[in-house]
């Protein structure tokens, strides 16, 4: 089981306690503070990082040092859904076109001509995915589809083809694709005979409590062997310490997750204290 | 006969959006949807892009015997609320802030409206707690970096600013906790920061021998995200919350279908299969609404 940093603690993200997320923050206030965190627990043994495609993360990526990492691996997430929510509130769902269309490239003629032409939203995605992603982020890399945009697509009708069109569009750019769900039954249920033999990563919510698990932990636990059985895909648990509940011990949580045939797991700390003791805790697990 | 029973979704916005994923998470393959939306360019884009049938009035939509979603700007609520009950809706969720101050609905069972907060494990938590505590005090505050740029259209106007937008979610969930109709103003703040209406407001009252406080700013650039919290002073203890968690803890509710919030999913889930165990009405809406024009207008 592989151990990646999340990424909640750098932008102020704390599921249970809303304030102590803000206080951390102010720890993280620039790409300097965030890259040296990430270097920090890297060293210490983790296998890589995760981090959102929000204006600092995007820097962060954008200017690390891959080269000095060559055995680590970067999960990049996109997009950076407030940045969207922020544009339709202030002006409505066109503005998400026009925001589009003003940024374009050379290269993006083909796309939005086809657009033009068709008036399918879906030849604008490429679009948007470039527009996201660094260009200091390595091949190879995973890049995840946000929770917020999977779960709001894959309700919709024909949803899934929007994300089957996200998932053609970043392998074809040489990455891996990855899904973020908080629905991963539903993924797997909409995708399996689509992407059921490719080289996907799908993370999701698994924790011992069952914090933010849906629909319940025991449909979860069997989703993921379900998956394991009839997928290639690479399985990536994240709330795993249940956002620091005060209902579980870190170590009965880490005993839970080692229970589960997860290829990943992601956790969020501030400290590099809670980075060494949790990978002992898991690494003595694993072994 | 029809194949399935229709949603019809006036208003292709945000809300529109969220909660037509919702439903087709919560029901794959039950329903068929409509969308009324008066932006061709928007409708060719849907029908395009997705596959959705998609029309110009709602005089073209399915509306008898049908579940309607109104999300579209409040000025139109109360003339599409009418003329949804008048063609036979099955039932009619409307988005807050519900109608125009002036113009109202009669109260009809088959009418609901958006105010999700009452759906939150914490807000019917702090509604056992008060049953059986009481309420000496409570407090709101809301704050979040929303307004970046001044908005255009109706959010500019007379039925946009923090306190219909953000402010009506929060009275009505004092009006629920307290089981109170009114709330009477003892001192109030308002200040335009960004937009040309209210961007902070505060206010300081009672709701039946309950002292209410709300303060609300959707211009402050300390927070990333939209945040609510709150102090309840009960005669017994003092209990600090927010929109995810509570000083004593609750037992989160299960949904099977997550997109913004289990409380987004259970006010969809309510609204489908008709469980008024938690419900606004009409008449609820308007009381909100008679605190919003006091603090306003007053």
């Amino acid at each position: 089981m592989k151990i990646l940093l999340g990424d909640n603690q750098f932008f102020g993200v704390n599921h249970t306690d809303l304030k102590k997320g803000s206080e951390i923050q102010q720890m993280f206030s620039s790409a300097e503070k965030i890259t040296k965190f990430i270097d920090e627990s890297l060293e210490l043994g983790l296998d890589g990082f995760m981090i959102n495609s929000n204006a600092l993360g995007y820097k962060v990526v954008n200017e690390y040092k891959f080269e000095d990492q060559s055995n680590k691996e970067c999960h990049y997430s996109i997009p950076y859904p407030h940045k969207y929510a922020s544009m339709v509130n202030e002006s409505g769902m066109l503005a998400l076109l026009s925001f589009v269309l003003r940024n374009i490239r050379i290269y993006d003629i083909i796309n939005v001509i086809r657009f033009i032409f068709s008036s399918n939203a879906v030849f604008l995605l490429p679009i948007i995915i470039r527009m996201e992603i660094p260009k200091n982020l390595p091949q190879g890399s995973v890049i995840y589809l946000q929770n917020v945009i999977t779960d709001l697509v894959m309700g919709l009708k024909n949803g899934s083809r929007i994300i089957q069109f996200y998932i053609t569009s970043i392998e074809r750019l040489g990455y891996k694709a990855g899904i973020i769900t908080l629905n991963p039954g539903h993924f797997r249920k909409n995708f399996q005979e689509f992407a059921g033999q490719k080289d996907i990563f799908l993370c999701f919510n698994i924790n011992k409590t069952g914090f933010n698990v849906f629909p319940s932990v025991e449909e979860v636990q069997d989703e993921i062997a379900y998956i394991k059985s009839n997928t290639k895909w690479q399985l990536v648990g994240m709330s795993v310490f249940s956002s620091g509940s005060s209902r579980v011990t870190i170590k009965d949580s880490i005993d839970f997750i080692k229970s589960q045939p997860l290829d990943y797991v992601v956790f969020g700390t501030s400290k590099l204290n809670n980075v060494k003791t949790n990978l002992n805790l898991i690494n003595s697990a694993n072994s | 006969m029809k194949s399935k029973e229709i949603i019809v979704v006036i208003g292709w916005g945000r809300m529109g959006i969220t909660h037509a994923a919702i439903l087709g998470g919560l029901y794959p393959e039950r329903f068929e949807y409509q969308v009324v939306e008066p932006d061709k360019k928007v409708r060719k884009i849907l029908t395009n892009s997705l596959g959705y049938d998609c029309f110009a009035s709602i005089d073209e939509a399915d509306v008898n015997g049908s579940h309607v979603l109104i999300t579209t700007p409040p000025s139109v609520h109360e003339r599409l609320v009418k003329k949804c009950i008048d063609s036979g809706a099955q039932s009619v969720f409307v988005e807050k802030p519900f109608g125009l101050f002036d113009n109202r609905v009669e109260n009809d069972s088959r009418i609901s409206v958006g105010y999700v907060l009452r759906f939150s494990e914490v807000t019917q938590t702090l509604k056992k707690i008060i049953l059986e505590e009481g309420c000496r005090e409570i407090s709101l505050d809301y704050s979040s970096n929303t307004l970046v740029k001044k908005p255009k259209g109706w959010r500019n106007g007379q039925y946009g600013g923090v306190l219909n937008e953000m402010g009506s979610h929060l009275i009505d969930m004092i009006l629920y906790l307290l089981d109170g109709e009114n709330i009477q103003i003892d001192s109030k703040y308002t200040e335009s920061v960004i937009s040309d209406v209210d961007d902070i407001v505060s206010f300081e009252g009672k709701c039946g021998s309950s002292l209410v406080s709300l303060s609300l700013n959707w211009v402050n650039k300390d927070y990333r995200k939209p945040v609510w919290s709150g102090t309840l002073v009960t005669e017994k203890r003092v209990i600090k919350f927010d929109q995810q968690s509570l000083g004593i803890g609750f037992d989160p509710i299960e949904v099977d279908y997550y997109v913004r919030g289990r409380d987004f999913s259970l006010q969809m889930s309510h609204f489908i299969e008709g469980d008024t165990s938690i419900f606004c009405n009409s008449i609820q809406a308007n009381h909100v609404h008679d605190v919003i024009t006091c603090i306003k207008y007053n």
